[in-house]
């Protein structure tokens, strides 16, 4: 076997022209796809701006757009991080061919993710025009004239639009009109103590901070334990990976949940769901893996050799069964979420699933887990579409479609778009394919900066495929 | 996917491009024929049983002798010897129902997903662990039984057709439960019982009496190792493993639907179906390794159930231990984060109402104690790993006490309680620990413990194994 | 036993090997001799055995399958059949007005549909492998041959069965006796 990995020099072939020539050509498709987008989605927003007619959705719509894109790739990113920290915990051979993209993934998060939450982190501080509740919570609560009306909360509207659906359902005698819930939630409280925009915003830079050290460091010791001349520092760096690895995995699952409560859920008023937070991991984690392995499938029908010889179809068949693992652990974790609200029918939390149940977002729903749970799950069951690179490549770049359109609808029915133009649903494409050219830009410059596969630990793999 | 293998390849960065020792699965120099000797005459009894097999059976007996009384006086006098009350309904019962059948995980766990995952750290320690699943079971069914108060009417907890034209009322968690444990209990049988077919026929052909042989000839079913039926055996069990690791998921999270489908504060809680599997898949390692640790020492088992099985189990225990902690942030969290009064009222008295203590010490259980397990050198002391162990078995039952004493501090004041077991509640709970064991000593005693089949397929080609590659079918 | 009395009627030739590389060899040796009735025994699974026997895919996945596509279905038409139809049950409000709307409900009869669906392709798992295989079979003429015992613990066996076509019993065990056994022995029925 020792002979085998002798005979096998990797290095060989891993220069950086070699590498250019590989990736300049979807970088550069990359760059336009962006372009593209984004000035669609700056067109868009200004056509939805001149039609809308209500004067604050017309600002908050391109913002809530530019969320579900931005929402998505750094979703990505973070997924990125959550796989290179278990892979440098638990060692492996499932992780290293993915380690290259998973690395520039993780540094793409602060070259394209981070600029961008000025966007959002605008929105947040906009007042009565943001996208988030709080916030305009938080104007009404400070701005408020004397002698003038308080303005009605979201959640007592809300309450509203339910007992209205109620009548509507039910007709007028129905005994449960007469029943107000009561709401246990004390709004202001919780503008005052958490969701304030100057604390949220901050919380969001230190969430990045956060991220970002861990990332530093990590990628700094896998540096050194990959490329150190010296072996014996190269073996410290990566024993200790291990342990910083484990600490950053206890701080990542904190981190989510943090940026779960922030971003997404706090889009509605008294929605609360200790598992929403596990839904979002999870979509995390199916996107990065999908960016990953169809990075590593372009390489492989490239001709690489390395990878048409360290790739083949028993090891697709590994990484399709972690794909069909993410994707039943999807369905596991929504239904309990959706099963438990709505059983327990709670006015603080029933409302999430009304309004992204009714009219046209219940097609959307039905039609997002139907291509999210059995249509994956049938296909990836069989060994034969798993070993099938082509399949396999559909496969994933159908769940980065389906995952997309499962964070849009966390994020879109948090407004009203009763008597919006429904051209919405664009612009949130837009910003999505927007977003993602510029991540897939500044990813594909990242991967070219180093070999595209960690040297001293390929003779893992090559001992393993020899012996088979 | 082979992590547990590339583990010990993980701790230098390949200085050169050569293939360290793998990790002993299995230690020794051991043939086809010599595994059948240390593990078969055990269960055969060509090999004496250590003194420790009599000690233990004797005080697993004894105390399932208490568990005779207990019942029979509860059948005498009714639940009312027990503490339970309103708002504590439940009480005991359904703690110890929890407990018990989060341990049963383990065994499915280590059995099921292990095997999809090519793990050949499973190998050694199935066996046992799926009688620890079936016993763990049978513990646990005992509680909703009896806390029925008559359980000789059980029966009507299936749909069957009767004069008083009643069904069971299938949007409950509680109608979800009896078929999700009874299905999980004949799975785990039949998972458990395929497995030992060809064990049996081993039996058959080892054993030294005509009796033994008549019985193990029996129970093996006439197995006679044709490659027609391996085949096919292989693929059932191949499937089985498939089924089952979803199983294990789905049942207990079912019993966490029998919290969280109500609206009680910090009951109705999203996140409980993965909170509840975590933590019984810790519990369950923990009861794996206080049950192999002495079982490997007394049975001279060392060959079989090397330092790196339990190595394993311990990273297991540590890595799910860490997630069940974050189950208690997420809860503690989330309560604060909805500003609802109710949600964080009770979490205050949770944390710090009259039951405050068993909160802080299922913290120290679950979350600081397993921090030992970082240390490799601890990890390999058994006594250290023994004692972890120990303790994560106490703060998983703290575990689900503290969800139950829950129901003293609700929605209303008014209605709140107070909770204490009787010395009747102990008794049946110590008491299931002597049915346990009584059933486990026996399985110790009779069954091979460790799957000799598979143990063979490990051994190295050139000693008569296939290197742990099973005859599974190659791709469709 | 070793030799069948005189008169009696013969199950198979059965040749010992020790170790399973050879049984393979031998078994694809018989094959292309022309043999159909054989069969190798091994203490534990070996793929090899049964690709060189030609049996490469085996009929469990799809007996599984239907076992469990039978309770799945079931148990959801029980569930609609007993809560819906023949004894309507309202439980929170949540519609029971005719047997359709009942179907609102929906998430709460997938645990039991579930769990219906995997104890049927469980019991179905064993029951249609033993069935498959015809067993429970306690006393097969296999058991006949002394030797046979170690089929369970450390040899490798190949059978041709009498009822070969090609079967006669001086040309076949002078065959097995060229594939390199370490015995071959006659197995009485």
């Amino acid at each position: 076997m020792s002979d085998a990995a002798a005979n096998h020099t990797p290095v060989v072939s891993d220069t950086p022209e070699h590498r250019k020539a590989l990736l300049d050509g979807p970088q550069k498709f990359a760059l336009r796809v962006g372009l593209i987008g984004l000035i669609a989605f700056l067109i868009l927003s200004g056509i939805y701006y001149g039609a809308e007619a209500n004067e604050t959705a017309k600002v908050q719509q391109p913002f809530l757009s530019f969320l579900s894109g931005w929402m998505f790739w750094t979703l990505v990113g973070l997924g990125s991080l959550f796989f290179l920290l278990v892979q440098y915990v638990t060692g492996g051979r499932w992780g290293i061919l993915l380690r290259r993209p998973l690395e520039s993934n993780c540094r793409t998060l602060f070259l394209v993710s981070l600029p961008l939450f000025l966007v959002v982190a605008a929105t947040m501080i906009m007042g009565e025009k943001s996208i988030y509740w709080w916030a305009r919570h938080h104007h009404h609560m400070h701005h408020h004239v004397e002698g003038e009306a308080k303005p009605e909360s979201d959640a007592k509207k809300e309450k509203t639009q339910i007992a209205a659906a109620k009548v509507a359902k039910h007709g007028d005698d129905s005994i449960f009109n007469n029943i107000s819930p009561h709401l246990e939630v004390d709004e202001d409280e919780k503008v005052n103590d958490l969701l304030n925009p100057t604390f949220t915003v901050i919380r969001g830079f230190l969430y990045f901070a956060a991220f970002g050290l861990l990332i530093f460091v990590m990628l700094k010791k896998a540096m050194t334990a990959e490329y150190h001349d010296n072996l014996d520092v190269a073996r410290t760096a990566r024993f200790s990976q291990r342990y910083v690895g484990s600490f950053g995995l206890f701080v990542f699952a904190i981190f989510m949940t943090w940026i779960a409560t922030d971003w997404v859920m706090s889009l509605e008023p008294t929605f609360t769901s200790s598992m929403f937070p596990v839904i979002m991991f999870d979509n995390a984690a199916v996107t990065a893996y999908a960016v990953s392995l169809l990075t590593l499938l372009y390489l492989k029908r490239k001709g690489e050799p390395r990878f048409a010889n360290l790739f083949p179809a028993t090891e697709q068949i590994h990484l399709g069964s972690l794909m069909l693992a993410f994707t039943l652990a999807w369905t596991y974790f929504n239904f309990s979420q959706y099963m438990l609200i709505w059983i327990g029918n709670l006015p603080e939390e029933i409302p999430y699933y009304l309004k992204r149940t009714r009219g046209g977002w219940g097609w959307y729903a039905s039609l997002a887990v139907l291509f999210h749970f059995p249509i994956p799950f049938l296909l990836l069951l069989f060994r034969r579409v798993k070993s099938s690179p082509n399949a396999l490549r559909n496969i994933s770049a159908m769940l980065l479609v389906v995952v997309f359109f499962d964070e849009m609808w966390w994020i879109q029915p948090s407004m009203s778009h009763e008597h919006a133009p429904k051209f919405y649903v664009l612009m949130d494409v837009a910003a999505w394919v927007g977003i993602g050219g510029a991540w897939m830009f500044v990813f594909f410059g990242q991967l070219k900066k180093h070999p595209l596969l960690p040297a001293r630990e390929m003779y893992l793999l090559e001992a393993y495929h020899h012996g088979h | 996917m082979s992590t547990g293998v590339l583990e010990q390849h993980g701790d230098g960065p390949g200085v050169a491009p050569h293939v360290e020792a793998m990790p002993l699965a299995i230690g020794g120099n051991h043939s086809l024929g010599s595994v059948v000797d240390s593990i078969g005459d055990i269960a055969t009894c060509v090999k004496p049983h250590p003194r420790e097999w009599y000690i233990v059976f004797a005080a697993g007996f004894a105390m399932f002798g208490m568990f005779a009384v207990a019942v029979t006086y509860l059948l005498t006098m009714g639940t009312g010897i027990w503490g339970i009350n309103v708002p504590t309904a439940w009480g005991f019962a359904i703690i110890n129902f929890v407990w018990w059948i989060g341990i049963g995980h383990a065994g499915t766990l280590i059995s099921a997903i292990l095997l999809l995952l090519h793990q050949r750290w499973r190998t050694s320690i199935n066996r046992f662990a799926e009688a620890m699943t079936i016993f763990a079971v049978m513990c646990a069914g005992v509680f909703p039984l009896l806390h029925m108060g008559r359980p000789w009417l059980a029966y009507w907890l299936f749909p069957f057709p009767n004069n008083f034209a009643m069904w069971p009322q299938f949007r409950s968690p509680l109608a979800w439960d009896v078929f999700a444990v009874s299905t999980y209990f004949t799975v785990s049988v039949v998972f458990w019982y395929v497995g030992l077919i060809p064990d049996f026929a081993v039996l058959r052909d080892s054993s030294p009496t005509k009796i033994q042989k008549w019985i193990y000839g029996m129970l093996s079913m006439g197995w006679r190792g044709s490659a027609y039926h391996w085949r096919r055996y292989e693929k059932v069990y191949l499937i089985l493993a498939g089924i089952s690791t979803p199983l294990v998921f789905s049942v207990h999270s079912i019993v966490s639907f029998d919290f969280a489908v109500s609206i009680v504060p910090l009951w109705h809680a999203t996140i409980f179906p993965p909170f509840f599997v975590i933590g019984a898949i810790f519990s369950g390692f923990a009861m794996v390794l206080v049950l192999a640790i002495p079982l490997r020492k007394w049975y001279h088992l060392e060959d079989f159930i090397t330092d790196w099985h339990i190595d394993c189990c311990a990273k297991v225990m540590l890595a799910t231990g860490m997630m069940v902690s974050y189950g208690y942030f997420s809860e503690v969290w989330m309560a604060w984060y909805s500003h609802s009064e109710y949600e964080w009222g009770t979490s205050k008295q949770r944390m710090f109402g009259p039951y405050g203590w068993s909160f802080w010490c299922l913290i120290f259980c679950n979350f600081v104690v397993p921090q030992i397990l970082w240390v490799k050198k601890w990890r390999m002391n058994s006594i250290v790993l023994f004692s972890v162990s120990i303790v994560a078995l106490i703060g998983m039952w703290f575990e689900r006490y503290v969800i139950v004493i829950t129901l003293t501090r609700e929605y209303i004041p008014a209605a709140w309680g107070r909770y204490a077991p009787t010395i009747w509640d102990w008794a049946t709970f110590i008491g299931t620990f002597g049915m346990f064991f009584t059933f486990f000593m026996l399985f110790v005693r009779y069954v091979p413990m460790i799957s000799m089949t598979e143990i063979r397929e490990l051994l190295p080609k050139k000693s008569g194994g296939r290197d742990g590659h099973a005859s599974a079918e190659g791709p469709p | 036993m070793s030799a069948p009395a005189k008169g009696s009627k013969l199950f198979c030739l059965l040749a010992e090997y020790d170790n399973p590389e050879a049984l393979v060899v031998a078994i694809k040796r018989a094959k292309e001799a022309g043999y159909t009735k054989l069969d190798g025994y091994s203490p534990y699974g070996v793929a090899e055995i049964a690709d060189a026997l030609g049996f490469v895919k085996s009929e469990m996945a799809t007996v599984m399958l239907c076992g469990g596509l039978v309770g799945a279905t079931s148990a959801f038409c029980m569930q609609w059949y007993l809560n819906a139809v023949d004894y309507p049950l309202n439980v929170a409000g949540r519609a029971v007005s005719d047997p359709i709307g009942w179907l609102d409900s929906w998430p709460s009869f997938i645990p039991v549909t579930f769990e219906g669906g995997i104890l049927t392709c469980a019991l179905s798992g064993l029951f249609g492998l033993l069935a498959v295989c015809g067993l429970p079979r306690p006393h097969h003429p296999l058991f006949n041959a002394p030797k046979f015992e170690a089929a369970t613990r450390d040899k490798f066996f190949l059978t041709v069965e009498a009822n070969d076509p090609k079967f006669d019993l001086n040309t076949t065990k002078e065959f097995l006796l060229g594939l390199q056994p370490q015995s071959v022995v006659e197995v009485p029925e």
